[in-house]
């Protein structure tokens, strides 16, 4: 038996409505991500990449069409599941970092794992410290977010989205809040991080941070235009 | 698992020290309502709902008479009624009575005066409570022929007679005659009042009502499975053949009516109780909203936070926990802090409930208020049920809201129409319930503060008073040794108090008790023949020591001899009331005329002395104390000398003229009628402070509320503003809306007069102010609402209407 696709889509639909008027943020989505893939998806404002994202992360839901992660068709699971989820198996980076103020670096990468009944405090720290560790910021774990820079706030995100070992990080423009020079550092940090086997969907405008992934999937108005590999032909997308 | 709650309690905690005046603004409104609301529960239960410490005292229940429809029902019977319930009873189990009666214990030197009840013989045996020493009455004590008996309270063995194990048996000498002990009662006995002491009350057959003056307190014990109204149903024929029997006695619609035994001085008092009830649990709700709006204006601020931990993996449940938890640390201070409060409350209750006792020398009330470990469960499930009802949903919601949304900030003012609605909607209620409170406690603080402090019409300052009667031994049977007594004590206490002043009554000044009278050709007026005055026996010196002036003809003076011309002093109102427009001196009156008693010539009138709280001003009539000759006196002394020195000092004068007659508790004027009042005097602070609480918790969650939900229409006054309306024009929008809240408080207003109304039946000038105190609640809450209006209206409208927009 072939080993499932880590993420499969198949033809999500998702349309908002307002009072006379529908809008698709995503309109039959078609795609598929293996284990150990790093993909950008791009495309101007308001195509649907964050719609998208979160989606994938099972932070919205969808209209139409189905969602396996590994194999399970995690659309279909209940608030606790999906939970559960997002908790073990996706690993967040925001573009605005979202640490939390009140809370130390070792307090905020611990945080998801407290979600967790499996793990004791002994195992908590040890994964935070490894998190922490593989993105340069062991040496600042009782600093708090107010006393980093923004590049340093991001690794911290990463090392939050890293600690419970997910089996996919998705990014949404982890770079957007950073200037040149940090925003470099990030998608170094992404690509080591890729190196070591982790799979990686990106959310970026940027052309420069979509040159670091290997694939690049291309939104317009909430249809896939663009995929080295494409799931279906390009006309039949724009045609919808 | 410990640990990640450990996790999110460290977190909470976190929360609740980095907004320190928030979390204490909070707690303190926790405190507040939960206090409040205790301290109102411990009060009602201990005055309305403690049951009395014998085995099935639930099946007791105090037989009250009506003597008017007007009147109020009051456990006192008179002994031929009760004899004819007694005889004429068939379905209850037992019927039994007491009445306070004076003891003078004279052992050795001294003589104490005990609380004593006279009680029927089989009424201990019927509460089924064992003697701790001897035995209890049996019917032989209760005739009239046998030798006199007495039973002992615990605590009288012991303080007396020093715990005498031997004490069954021995002779003491009570009221001046030597009285067997046959039984101690157990420690802690308490049967309707802390009696030291008791006698078996002996009542012989009697023939018709005029036979006998007794009164007593009556109780029936139900049978098994027979109902109050059945008791109920089986007596009321009774009285009311009584009535019609006894036209000239008794009013042809006196009846009885049947209250729980616990409830036998507190039913009166049942209105207030259920109002002060309703106060409490709207105070609560007060709290809940305020709370409510405070918990989630908090986790609004916390959306983005709750959202990225949703994001996270939290679950909803996991999500609400850690909502609920910085709430429940908050409450849980509130919750200590609110069972101080309540201690504090209950022990000023204590105070208020300690003064009367030891002024007139009560003993124990059963009413005495305790916070009781019940009690703190109670306050602390309060603010379980003020801890959920005002997180739960804020927390639900914020559990529930769209977490891209709010992290990707695309959801800003999605849900601004919703949270509107509901912010008025509780404002609308908050505003109601307030007015309402407003307006019902601001109404008895007028109200019973204004009828407290009327002028008394008497000199208080200075005046020291017997707080009971003291009665007359039968050495005193006739009159003449009365009133030599009279002469030998006045003496006694001035050689021993010089420059002191000492006059006789039978009643202390504004608490005289009704007697039936006739006035001489009044009676289809006044429908004489069951007209009751307050009338009161006085020495001749008792209208100057008492500071009442003479308004026309004169007071009593030596020319009054026993045996002349019977005369009366009436005072102005009673003057102004049946002779208005006339002169009342040489009028006449008949006191007792069902027992054709004397007729008295009015000789002067004397000026208004004001009667006790809602005793009704109807006047008053003295009568001379030489021609009356009661055989019952209290002593009034004017004296400068040290409180402590004075009560002794008259004390030992009452000794050396006769050692049987102990003056009972000498106490200062001024204490005895405050402790008299202290019922009435007593709400004041308490709806004075519910008030205060009112205006802090109303104020505070109005202002709140109101000035929160503009603010959140910041980025609507900048559409307004940047769409071409003018600053005036959305000023206006709010004021507008402020004024429909003003007329909001109209509807708790009307709700309020009509709670306020149904009070009159126990504070009867309850609705006399209320036009001010409408007025005074609008004032209110104008200054709150259009504060809470206007004041971010103004802040919103001077910001350029490009950062209005951009306002979050």
């Amino acid at each position: 038996m072939s080993k499932p696709h880590l993420i499969d889509l198949q033809a999500v639909k998702k349309v908002f409505y307002t009072e006379e008027l529908e809008t698709w943020a995503l309109n039959n989505i078609h795609l598929r991500i293996d284990e150990g893939e790093y993909v950008s998806v791009s495309g101007p404002s308001g195509c649907g990449k964050s719609t998208l994202l979160s989606v994938m992360g099972l932070l919205s839901s969808f209209n139409e069409g189905h969602y396996f992660l590994n194999g399970t068709e995690v659309s279909a699971l209940g608030e606790v599941e999906q939970a559960r989820v997002r908790n073990r198996d996706i690993g967040f980076i925001f573009q605005a970092f979202n640490l939390i103020g009140e809370m130390n670096v070792f307090e905020n990468v611990e945080l998801p794992l407290t979600f967790r009944d499996d793990l004791s405090k002994k195992q908590r720290h040890a994964m935070v410290v490894e998190a922490l560790e593989q993105v340069d910021m062991g040496h600042r774990q009782k600093h708090a977010p107010s006393e980093l820079s923004g590049g340093q706030q991001q690794r911290v995100a990463i090392a939050r989205a890293l600690a419970g070992h997910p089996k996919v990080l998705l990014a949404d423009e982890p770079t957007g809040n950073l200037d040149s020079a940090n925003a470099d550092m990030v998608m170094e940090l992404l690509s080591k991080l890729h190196g070591n086997g982790s799979t990686i969907v990106m959310v970026t405008h940027d052309p420069r941070s979509a040159e670091h992934a290997k694939r690049k999937v291309s939104l317009f108005d909430g249809k896939l235009v663009d995929d080295c590999r494409q799931v279906q032909p390009m006309l039949a997308a724009i045609e919808g | 698992m410990m640990s990640n709650f450990w996790f999110d309690l460290r977190y909470a905690m976190r929360l609740l020290r980095r907004a320190l005046s928030h979390s204490l603004l909070c707690a303190m409104v926790v405190a507040l309502s939960v206090g409040l609301a205790l301290f109102v529960f411990v009060m009602d239960y201990s005055i309305a709902y403690k049951p009395l410490p014998f085995p099935g005292a639930d099946r007791w229940v105090s037989i009250q008479i009506a003597g008017k429809p007007t009147e109020s029902a009051e456990p006192r019977l008179d002994a031929y009624t009760y004899q004819e319930l007694l005889n004429r009873r068939r379905n209850v189990d037992y019927i039994g009575a007491f009445t306070s009666r004076e003891a003078v214990l004279s052992e050795g030197e001294e003589s104490n005066p005990l609380r004593a009840a006279a009680i029927t013989p089989g009424l201990l045996a019927a509460m089924h409570v064992a003697p701790r020493l001897g035995r209890l009455f049996d019917e032989h004590d209760g005739q009239v022929t046998s030798a006199p008996a007495v039973i002992l309270s615990y605590d009288s063995w012991q303080k007396y007679f020093a715990a005498d194990p031997a004490i069954i048996g021995k002779q003491i000498r009570i009221n001046a005659q030597p009285t067997q002990v046959v039984g101690v009662m157990p420690k802690g006995f308490y049967a309707f009042q802390d009696y030291e002491l008791w006698f078996p009350l002996a009542m012989s057959p009697i023939a018709s009502p005029q036979d006998s003056k007794l009164r007593v307190s009556a109780f029936a014990r139900k049978r098994a499975g027979v109902s109050g109204v059945d008791i109920l149903n089986e007596i009321q024929p009774i009285v009311q053949d009584v009535n019609k029997r006894y036209p000239g006695v008794y009013d042809a619609h006196r009846s009885a009516e049947l209250f729980p035994a616990f409830r036998i001085y507190s039913h009166e008092n049942m209105p207030i109780i259920a109002v002060s009830g309703f106060i409490a649990i709207a105070i609560l709700l007060l709290g809940v909203m305020n709370i409510s709006m405070i918990f989630y204006a908090r986790l609004l601020e916390r959306s983005r936070e709750l959202a990225l931990r949703s994001a996270l993996g939290s679950t909803r449940r996991r999500l609400l926990r850690q909502c609920l938890l910085e709430s429940a640390l908050i409450v849980a201070i509130g919750v200590v802090v609110g069972i101080a409060f309540a201690e504090l409350g209950v022990q000023w209750g204590q105070s208020i409930r300690d003064f009367p006792s030891r002024v007139l020398a009560t003993g124990m009330p059963w009413d005495y208020p305790q916070l009781r470990p019940v009690d703190i469960f109670i306050g602390i499930f309060a603010a379980i049920v003020v801890w959920l009802a005002s997180t739960l949903v804020p927390a639900m919601r914020m559990s529930r809201q769209d977490a891209a949304k709010v992290i990707g900030g695309t959801g800003k003012g999605a849900t601004a129409g919703g949270r509107s609605r509901t912010a008025t909607a509780l404002v609308g209620v908050q505003l109601v319930i307030s007015c309402l409170l407003l307006v019902i406690c601001a109404s008895l603080v007028l109200a019973v503060s204004g009828e407290v402090s009327k002028p008394r019409g008497v000199h208080v300052d200075g005046m020291y008073v017997t707080s009971d009667p003291t009665t007359f031994t039968s050495r005193y049977a006739d009159a003449k040794a009365r009133n030599n007594y009279w002469t030998d004590l006045e003496r006694a206490i001035t050689q021993r108090l010089p420059g002191s002043e000492t006059a006789f009554a039978t009643a202390v000044p504004t608490r005289p008790d009704d007697f039936p009278v006739a006035i001489e050709g009044r009676q289809a007026a006044f429908n004489e023949s069951t007209l009751k005055l307050p009338v009161t026996v006085v020495s001749d010196n008792y209208f100057a020591l008492m500071g009442i002036a003479k308004v026309s003809g004169r007071f009593f003076d030596g020319t009054d001899a026993s045996d002349g011309l019977q005369v009366a002093v009436v005072d102005e109102e009673l003057a102004r009331r049946y002779w208005p427009g006339q002169d009342p001196v040489g009028k006449r009156i008949q006191f007792d005329p069902a027992s054709n008693g004397p007729w008295l010539t009015v000789i002067g009138v004397a000026s208004h002395v004001a009667s006790e709280p809602y005793g009704g001003e109807k006047g008053v009539i003295y009568r001379s104390l030489r021609q009356a000759a009661p055989s019952a006196f209290q002593v009034i002394v004017r004296a400068s000398q040290r409180p402590g020195d004075l009560a002794s000092a008259i004390r030992e004068a009452a000794y050396t003229v006769d050692r049987d007659l102990p003056l009972h508790n000498i106490q200062s004027l001024n204490d005895l009628l405050a402790a008299l009042d202290i019922g009435y005097v007593s709400i004041v602070p308490v709806f004075s402070a519910i008030v205060a609480i009112t205006v802090l918790l109303a104020g505070s969650g109005l202002f709140g509320m109101i000035s929160r939900s503009v603010v959140q229409r910041t980025q609507e006054i900048g559409i307004r503003r940047a769409l071409g309306s003018t600053k005036a024009r959305v000023r206006n929008i709010f004021m507008r809306k402020a004024a429909i809240y003003l007329g909001i408080t109209m509807v708790g207003g009307i709700l309020g007069i009509v709670i306020t109304s149904l009070l009159t039946s126990v504070i009867p000038n309850a609705l006399s102010h209320m036009i001010l105190v409408i007025a005074g609640v609008i004032v209110v809450m104008f200054l709150v609402v259009f504060s809470a209006s206007y004041l971010p209206t103004r802040r919103a409208i001077s910001l350029e209407p490009g950062d209005a927009l951009r306002y979050e």
